[in-house]
């Protein structure tokens, strides 16, 4: 029978599988024994009873009981004895049965594959050999790598005719392409024949792509078209009509010169913006460690200030005088907490602006680029500047603390100063009266014992003259008392006197000695 | 898994050939599973009655015995309420030449001879061995109330 050149192709094409699929074959079983179909009418007597099927491998216990060996094994994996008559096996005990598994592997069976429409029958022991040589309703892969579709043996050979993925070779260029591909292949082929669309002249793909740089009537763009040059027109007019009279051409050299530069600037300006973009991290960083200390701080002033405030109505209940301390200790302390809620406030303005700053100084488009680069440079200082400033920033608020310690500090001292002072002058003013009130009872006796004596004598009660003599050391306020006389000194600290006046005379009289003894 | 031939086999031959008294039906969406019949078998107290069981074949299965249950009330000695049957073969003398048929065939066998010494239903074995007249009429009883179809 002739072949076609690309039958032969195909057929040995298919000669040439992959290794990998022959192996997967072969380590597949190509049937299982327990599943084939036999022509034979049943015949119990030659079946295994564990499988109901005929014996395949047959062995035999001593007990004379046969069963396969795949299923005797199996079962004495679960119990040791017969599955027939429950005797006791020792799988080394087991033999083969020659005669029986020669009847057995002469029985006909049916090609595992009839469902399929294979009819061929044989002997069992030849079934093997069927199907890996002869079915062709076997299950097979495509030879084709990138195919591997399963189908039946019969239909490979049609099958290898259609595969999309089958290498078939370009008849222009010689190279081996995919069936599939081979059509897209055309549109690409470098041994194509292509036709100028510009000159109309015809020459090959690869040639073609070699014209187009050079086809005179290709209609092409000024060479300073990027700097904004709007000419248009075929090649060879370029150099002859158009060079000469271009505007641009004369300052070619300075449209160059800053095209690099231009060039050379968005670079850096990449390069920046990458390191603003590491940078906003660690500003982050730096903020959320800030929010923590101010947290902290926070905490620590609300613990001081109660303190505080109870020293300060202390020194009110200790002394009037000392209210005016407390009232100059109060602002202070609301000043430290007022300070340190502007803090807050201003790390977090400054925090914010440099953010802002630096998201608008990205956002600047390309027409600026020198403005741009300056500005990011700007940026990466910023977010040190942030930096710093957050530093700084903790610094100052620490050494704000420490100040108002020291404050604190004086201000408890002058209080106690205060205090003192205070105290001292109350003690010499409380001493002053003891003395007057001292004085006064002084004077009251000096009285009442005049009175006594000039009732005795029948002289006039209370003569000025002999008490002004008498207490001569007297006080203004002891005077006073006397010019009085009988009356009650108003405040006089001491009650006797007071209460004196109005007592019945022979008192007095009686208890002479004793007024003696008191003063 | 696919199916075993052996199972396949058996189901085939149960259908077509069923034991008299015995019928097993396999499920259509799960061919281990069978709805079991068995008459009561004649001169026993289960006479007339009608008994479902449910019979399931493990996926170890001929290696390890069915698990079969009644489905229908039944008093006897070796059945308990819940329908587990106490039959040797189908715990440890299981053995894998046995088949449903065998199985159900000895369902059926211990129905006509309940063995109060090897009891599952305690209380059942116990009126059995007390008073096997009335507990055989109790047993009637029950065919009546519970198996009739």
């Amino acid at each position: 029978m002739p072949q076609q050149p690309g039958a032969h192709k195909n057929s040995k094409e298919t000669q040439e599988p992959p290794s990998a699929a022959r192996k997967e074959d072969e380590t597949q079983p190509l049937y299982d024994p327990r599943s084939l179909q036999y022509l034979e009418p049943t015949q119990t007597s030659l079946q295994c009873s564990v499988c109901c099927e005929y014996f395949t491998e047959p062995v035999s216990a001593p007990c004379g009981h046969t069963f396969c060996h795949g299923c005797i094994m199996q079962a004495l994996e679960v119990s040791h004895g017969c599955p027939l008559c429950r005797t006791p096996i020792d799988p080394s005990s087991l033999y083969e049965v020659i005669a029986l598994s020669r009847i057995c592997d002469e029985l006909l069976v049916y090609c595992p594959h009839k469902t399929l429409g294979c009819n061929h029958t044989c002997q069992r022991i030849q079934i093997g050999k069927h199907l890996k040589d002869d079915c062709v309703y076997i299950g097979t892969l495509c030879r084709v790598e990138e195919c591997r579709k399963k189908l039946l043996k019969k239909d490979l050979s049609e099958h290898m005719e259609s595969c999309p993925y089958k290498r078939v070779d370009c008849l222009m260029c010689n190279t081996k392409v995919m069936k599939s591909e081979l059509s897209d292949h055309h549109k690409t082929c470098p041994a194509e024949s292509v036709t100028c669309p510009h000159c109309e002249t015809t020459r090959t793909r690869i040639r073609h792509l070699e014209h187009l740089k050079e086809c005179p009537k290709q209609i092409i763009q000024c060479s300073l078209s990027d700097f904004g040059c709007p000419w248009k027109g075929p090649r060879f007019d370029l150099n002859a009509i158009h060079i000469p009279q271009c505007p641009y051409e004369s300052i070619r050299g300075f449209l160059e010169l800053s095209k690099t530069k231009m060039d050379a600037l968005e670079q850096e300006n990449q390069q920046l913006r990458a390191i603003f973009l590491d940078l906003r991290p660690q500003v982050q960083q730096l903020r959320d460690q800030v929010g923590q200390l101010s947290e902290s701080f926070q905490l620590i002033t609300q613990q001081d200030t109660p303190n505080g405030f109870g020293d300060a109505h202390g020194f009110m209940d200790m002394s009037t005088s000392g209210g005016g301390y407390a009232g100059a200790y109060d602002p202070q302390s609301h000043g430290m907490l007022s300070r340190q809620e502007s803090y807050d406030n201003g790390v977090d303005n400054g925090d914010n602006e440099a953010l802002r700053a630096a998201i608008r100084n990205n956002s600047i488009g390309a027409d600026s680029i020198v403005s741009n680069l300056n500005n990011n440079n700007g940026v990466s200082v910023g977010a040190v500047d942030t930096h710093e400033l957050l530093i700084s920033e903790n610094e100052r608020i620490r050494s704000e603390i420490e100040t108002l310690t020291a404050g604190l500090a004086s201000l408890e001292l002058k209080q106690n100063m205060a205090i003192m002072t205070e105290s001292m002058r109350m003690q010499e003013e409380v001493q002053s009266l003891r003395a007057v009130c001292h004085g006064l009872r002084m004077q009251m006796h000096y009285l009442l014992l005049e009175q006594q004596n000039s009732r005795g004598h029948h002289g006039p009660p209370g003569s000025p003259v002999v008490g002004g003599g008498n207490n001569g050391s007297g006080t203004n306020s002891g005077g006073k008392g006397v010019s009085n006389g009988g009356g009650p000194p108003a405040g006089a600290p001491g009650g006797r006197p007071l209460s004196s006046i109005g007592m019945p005379r022979p008192r007095f009289t009686d208890g002479l000695g004793r007024q003696d003894t008191k003063l | 898994m696919a199916l075993p031939k052996r199972i396949i086999k058996e189901t085939e031959r149960l259908m077509a050939d069923p034991a008299p008294g015995i019928s097993a039906t396999p499920h259509d969406d799960n061919l281990r599973y069978f709805d079991v019949i068995i008459a009561g078998p004649n001169q026993s107290p289960f006479e007339g009655g009608v008994f479902k069981l449910e019979l399931f074949l493990p996926e170890d299965y001929p290696m390890a015995p069915p698990k079969v249950r009644f489905m229908t009330k039944i008093y006897h000695p070796n059945i308990d309420k819940l329908g587990r049957i106490c039959l040797d073969i189908l715990k440890d003398k299981w053995s894998p030449a046995l088949q449903i048929r065998t199985v159900l065939l000895s369902v059926q066998a211990l129905l006509s001879s309940p063995n109060p010494d090897d009891p599952l239903a305690n209380d059942v074995a116990q009126h059995w061995k007390e008073n096997e007249n009335a507990a055989i009429q109790t047993a009637q009883e029950w065919t009546r109330k519970y198996a009739t179809a």
